[in-house]
């Protein structure tokens, strides 16, 4: 039983450390706390259905497409809604208030030509998953622990190693200075809506494939964001990551022991928690003066 | 000048349309167009529609056309009680009909009460909507009327021992869980545990998991037919294979193709009014004008709005377009033939409909023929 709920805890934690690391960068570098994190993730996942169910194509082309879709949908958002605002040198909450018109908008799009009803991404038969070291998993559990662990790794090379990440760094760690030693402030915001769209796009195609589609898939998917950010302390990388594992396991091990019902509780409990321990959330360290 | 006289003629033939339209007979209607139910409320509305189309087209109701007011009540009390109030009080309908969803029917039917305006609830299954005082009527079944029946068949037919449970933390699933566990106990059964979930989930395998543990007999569960159709599928993953007891929200076409082969076996109650001639040759003319007309299969929350919306047209018919002449034409209705079975009311506005156990196997709706009329 415990290596069932270890196991349940994991899948679940590698999804919003997914969810996680993408919100934190966006942030961290822009200082932005995206509404609309959580519609990437259904906008992936959607596009993911169009690609492999309307079009026919094999499911790695269809998560590709899907993510690349996604990426691009968010970067055209972000010149459309968010960079006029910074332009004009905006408050933070009201580009907060246009990112929740942005996750409005494109909820009801979605509605509008996909429908309410819940549609599947499966095309085959149900089979038993495998069982390993008393646990039971899937076939798609396995690969969304393999898939977010590559990621995860590949993007933290991508931030320390490439030029890029480097930027992105850079401008999380102070904008101002950053654009002065010659950080391309333009290039560097679409990076981060990009990266971090993709990340939610991957995750939306994951969790399609596990619970299906339905419009407002996303709502839940940009609580666990939010709650794994500031648990790992909003803006911190590694932190994201473990949030979303903490998250994960908080959540699994609670419906273990507490009853049921207080589920959705558990990840609001933790957010208030986190809230009160330290202003910024969990564990963000102190920068050098 | 010229802007402001045909700003003046404007408003002028508006308030005339105004004038015009207010004579119309209006009904009133609250579903779930966005939230959650959103699926529920497309079919429900399509039902509604269909029924005021088919009025209309046959000359309305003495000359007048039949106006539907229809509001969104997102499956939830806050919205579906501001959605009621607005048709109380600024479109005065003397009808309402809602109630898909107890957390709405709930607050809203005592409103209507209030105003002395007709409440029909559809599917809210809450044992406390009705009561003595007028004015709200149920067509579908109560949760304790399904319960009763589920734990009859499961201790007599399915020979039940041990049970778990898995309710929806709902009104209709604390409900269920109530009637369910205290009504198995009572039958010589012995219950190990219940799980909740929040409505809307679709991970439930830690809850799962801690039911498997319990090696019982048999699994009640209370959920919508998308939430069933993950339930079900989680189940064969961790191969996890009880005898499985629903509720009516599985009647809908929809869970056969979500669920497909996963759902091999299950059981559920259901009401069973379609089960004599009339109401077949009903349901079959009802099943074909709605595809004709919308190009989809009718599920259970159109036949139920449906219905609703003829019993009303069929007051409006015979009474005066206000809430108490509609109330007392209703209160007297007997055995009135409806798509979802004959419909005649207890003295608190209960329906008084048996409850079958049907079954579904390789994607079909299977009859077993066990059935109970309890009120």
């Amino acid at each position: 039983m415990l290596s069932q709920i270890v196991v349940n805890s994991i899948v679940s934690g590698a999804i919003y450390a997914l969810l996680a690391f993408g919100f934190t960068i966006t942030y961290g570098t822009l200082k932005f706390f995206n509404m609309a994190h959580g519609v990437a993730f259904t906008v992936g996942a959607y596009l993911c259905y169009f690609f492999r169910i309307s079009l026919g194509l094999d499911l790695p082309w269809a998560v590709s497409c899907a993510v690349i879709g996604t990426a691009v949908a968010m970067v055209l958002v972000d010149l459309v809604a968010y960079a006029r605002l910074r332009a004009r040198h905006a408050p933070s909450w009201a580009m907060v208030v246009s990112s929740l018109g942005v996750a409005i908008f494109l909820e009801a799009t979605l509605s509008l030509v996909f429908g309410t009803d819940t549609l599947t991404l499966r095309t085959g038969a149900t089979k038993p998953g495998l069982a390993i070291l008393g646990a039971i998993i899937t076939p798609t559990q396995i690969a969304i622990l393999l898939v977010s662990t590559v990621l995860v790794a590949l993007l933290t090379i991508y931030l320390h190693m490439t030029r890029r990440g480097k930027a992105l760094r850079a401008m999380a760690d102070d904008s101002e200075l950053s654009v002065v030693i010659g950080v391309q402030p333009r290039a560097t915001y679409m990076s981060t809506f990009a990266l971090a769209s993709g990340l939610a796009a991957v995750a939306g195609c994951l969790v399609a494939l596990e619970t299906d589609l339905y419009p407002t898939m996303g709502h839940s998917a940009l609580l666990k964001a939010i709650v794994a950010s500031i648990v790992g302390g909003i803006g911190n990388v590694p932190g994201a990551v473990f949030g979303g594992l903490f998250l994960g396991f908080a959540e699994n091990f609670g419906i273990w022991k507490l009853s049921s019902g207080w589920q959705d509780g558990i990840a609001l409990a933790l957010l208030l928690i986190f809230l009160l321990l330290r202003k910024s959330g969990g564990f963000l360290t102190r920068k050098a003066s | 000048m010229k802007f402001a006289t045909s700003f003046a003629i404007s408003a002028l033939a508006l308030l005339g349309a105004n004038a015009s339209a207010s004579a119309d007979i209006k009904i009133g209607v609250t579903l779930p167009l966005t939230g959650y139910a959103a699926s529920y409320g497309e079919d429900a509305r399509r039902g509604v529609e269909l029924a005021v189309d088919q009025t209309n087209a046959a000359g309305g109701i003495k000359g007048q056309k039949i106006q539907l007011v229809i509001e969104d009540d997102a499956g939830a009390g806050k919205v579906g009680v501001a959605a009621t109030q607005k048709l109380v009080s600024i479109d005065k309908v003397p009808v309402i009909i809602g109630g898909m969803m107890s957390s709405v029917a709930l607050p809203a039917s005592q409103i209507a009460r209030s105003n002395k305006i007709v409440y029909l609830s559809t599917t809210s299954s809450h044992p406390d909507l009705t009561s003595p005082g007028g004015f709200i009527y149920r067509l579908a079944s109560s949760t304790a009327a399904q319960s009763s029946t589920a734990v009859e068949f499961s201790v007599h037919v399915l020979k039940a021992k041990t049970a778990v449970g898995l309710f929806a933390a709902s009104e209709s699933g604390l409900v269920a869980s109530k009637t369910i566990e205290t009504g198995f106990e009572k039958q010589g059964g012995k219950w190990f545990a219940s799980e909740k979930f929040q409505t809307g989930a679709t991970d439930f395998r830690t809850q799962l998991a801690k039911l498997k543990a319990h090696n019982a007999d048999i699994l009640f569960i209370s959920a919508t037919h998308k939430e069933a159709a993950q339930i079900f599928r989680q189940m064969v993953e961790l191969n996890f294979k009880p005898k499985v007891m629903g509720s009516s929200f599985w009647y809908d076409p929809t869970i056969l193709e979500l669920a497909g082969e996963t759902a091999n076996g299950v059981h559920f109650t259901v009401e069973a009014g379609e089960d004599n001639p009339e109401a077949k040759k009903l349901n079959a003319e009802f099943t074909a004008a709605f595809k004709a007309k919308f190009n989809k299969d009718p599920g259970i929350t159109a036949s139920y709005f449906y219905d609703a919306a003829q019993l009303a047209i069929n007051a409006l018919k015979n009474a005066d377009p206000s809430g108490p002449a509609i109330d007392r034409w209703i209160a007297q209705v007997k055995s009135y033939p409806g798509v979802t079975g004959h419909i005649s009311f207890t003295t608190i506005g209960d329906s008084i409909i048996p409850i079958t156990v049907r079954k579904i196997e390789n994607r079909k709706f299977i009859e077993t023929g066990f059935t109970r009329t309890t009120k």
